[in-house]
């Protein structure tokens, strides 16, 4: 069973607030789902690679230019987000 | 008044040519279905009847000029709404999004407003697209036309039941572990998920990158044919989208010289024996027709569910770190209870704790465990290692045969509410669907037979690429079972 520590500190990382009885919910279903997913270690992975995608295809680059945007696009963007400051959009400060 | 349930795009392209009737009419034929079954089914989560009428004219036009119609021009069709269409809003299910104004459309969108498609409105979703049954919609519940004290599946339910209940001639999907198959299948339609990369994602909400694809929910499988064949292609803005290639090897023109396989472990454990029986007996059908059958394992089936509950969760929780309340949709800025101190860790963990829903925190929940320090060798890379052999399995079994064939779902469409509960009972409606995400390979959900009122889906799984094998063999099941009529 995962434990309330275990959770918080998930919870703290993924940066997302929980209610208490969301706490304890959590808990529950979290571990009926790792428990599920310990199936896994039947499997003797040792000389596999891993998969991290199906297709084989590998870093897929282009020329790290700007490319212009229709000003009313943008426009479109920056009035979606909740503090603005003219054309900029603004973040609280980071440091204490 | 134009009757819709179950009208093709050639019916209705055939229905502009010979000017039986016009754009407009045909859109305000689904439009007024909408109005009189939308309340009981809510597959809408928009309806955009502006847009659509002013796209309807334009197509008018084009036929009051005698222009050229290509096969989609005028086709009226529905959007999940996790696929951006610019002007219109794109919620993803959730209130995090519920006031997010696309500022541009989806490749997909753009392809099908080339061809002048019509579009009729934003489908419901599981939030995210993270469900199987739509009921993790933050704004409705969407019902099961077929019996509406039922889930149409999900999370693409929306858009499955649209198609059903002839509120759109076909409508778009996404797909990460068997969302858009296995609505389909619930509600009795054909639905596509096209080939890790055919499609291009740009404009798709993102839930698991590596997994997700958009494709066709369709009435026919030549619809969902041409759908594909309009949305696919290599797109600069997806740098994993790649221009599909037919395969080489030539179409059959009959079942007989065919070779498909029938992978035991999909009928052993979870499946419900009504399902099992209609099964059985479709493919007993196709044996009749003159082809091999041919009893194969992928023995890895049974592992497949807990690494996609690994790698998929991974992945969302590392997608959904942008909703942070400061670049677009709710942010604790403008909430009420904001108060004057607050700092920007608090905007991060309360827009997020307001603006989730239950099913999505759990998956974040997982995935930043799975990928925690400590943790990530024993769950993730463990996933990624056991994907390589779903893989394989796949690989070796396409040695032997043309086709795999599956049921789409372990059991019928269940009731509103049976599920909900218990994330692991949800969990497993994908058992049958998840593999061909991990393995990138295109797979087709067909209608085969039905218990009592409820379809049953047939799945076809095909090489990559192999799309138009798939639709060919398709088109023969369809007639074989007589799909249109069931």
């Amino acid at each position: 069973m995962i434990n309330k520590e275990q959770v918080q500190q998930v919870a703290k990382l993924a940066r997302l607030g929980l209610k208490k009885e969301e706490i304890e919910k959590m808990q529950t279903t979290l571990t009926s789902v790792l428990d599920y997913i310990k199936l896994l270690e039947e499997i003797d992975i040792s000389k596999i690679t891993p998969t991290f995608h199906s297709t084989p295809i590998e870093n897929v680059t282009r020329e790290d230019k700007v490319k212009e945007e229709k000003p009313e696009r943008v426009d479109k963007m920056i009035t979606q987000a909740p503090m603005k400051e003219k054309r900029h959009i603004k973040v609280k400060g980071i440091l204490e | 008044m134009i009757e819709t349930e179950g009208l093709t795009i050639s019916e209705i392209h055939q229905g502009l040519k010979e000017r039986k009737f016009s754009a407009q009419e045909i859109t305000q034929a689904y439009l007024e279905r909408i109005r009189s079954q939308d309340k009981e089914i809510g597959a809408f989560l928009i309806v955009s009847e502006e847009l659509a009428l002013n796209q309807a004219k334009e197509v008018d036009k084009m036929i009051a000029q005698n222009q050229e119609l290509s096969i989609l021009t005028g086709i009226p069709a529905a959007i999940k709404d996790n696929i951006l269409v610019e002007g219109l809003k794109c919620t993803a299910g959730s209130k995090i999004l519920e006031n997010y104004l696309s500022p541009y459309s989806a490749t997909c969108v753009e392809k099908l407003r080339e061809q002048k498609v019509i579009i009729l409105g934003k489908t419901n979703l599981d939030e995210f697209a993270m469900g199987s049954s739509t009921e993790h919609s933050a704004f409705k519940k969407t019902r099961n036309p077929n019996d509406l004290t039922r889930v149409p599946g999900g999370s693409s339910g929306g858009s499955a039941a649209a198609v059903k209940a002839g509120e759109c001639c076909f409508a778009l999907g996404s797909d990460t572990g068997g969302s858009i198959r296995q609505p389909a299948c619930f509600c009795g339609v054909v639905g596509l998920k096209p080939t890790y990369g055919a499609v291009s994602r740009y404009g798709l909400i993102a839930f698991a990158s590596s997994l997700d694809q958009i494709g066709p929910i369709t009435n026919t499988v030549e619809d969902c044919e041409i759908v594909f064949n309009a949305i696919k292609g290599k797109d600069p803005r997806d740098s994993t989208s790649v221009e599909t290639q037919p395969l080489d090897h030539s179409i059959t023109q009959s079942l007989g010289n065919l070779v498909i396989g029938v992978p035991k472990e999909y009928f052993t454990e979870g499946i419900a024996p009504e399902v099992r029986e209609v099964i059985e007996g479709a493919i007993k059908k196709i044996e009749k027709e003159g082809a091999k059958i041919e009893e194969i394992s992928l023995a890895h089936t049974k592992y497949a569910l807990a690494c996609y509950y690994i790698i998929a969760p991974s992945e969302a929780s590392s997608n959904l770190a942008r909703y942070d309340g400061i670049k677009y949709g709710m942010s604790y800025e403008n909430s009420k209870l904001k108060t004057q101190n607050s700092k920007l860790l608090d905007v991060y963990f309360k827009t997020r704790a307001e603006g989730f829903g239950e099913e999505v925190k759990r998956r974040i929940m997982l995935g930043t465990y799975a990928l925690s320090a400590g943790y990530y060798e024993a769950y993730y890379l463990r996933a990624q290692k056991v994907r390589t052999l779903v893989k394989q399995d796949f690989d070796k079994a396409f040695k032997k045969v043309n086709f795999i064939l599956t049921p789409t779902s372990p059991f019928l469409p269940f009731k509103i509410g049976e599920r909900i509960e218990d994330p692991l009972k949800m969990y497993l409606s994908d058992i049958f669907t998840v593999s061909v995400n991990l393995a990138g390979l295109p797979a087709l959900s067909l209608p085969c037979g039905k218990v009592g009122k409820l379809p049953v889906g047939l799945q076809i799984i095909g090489k990559s690429f192999s799309e138009k094998e798939i639709f060919k063999i398709g088109e023969f099941l369809e007639k074989l079972y007589d799909t249109r009529n069931l």
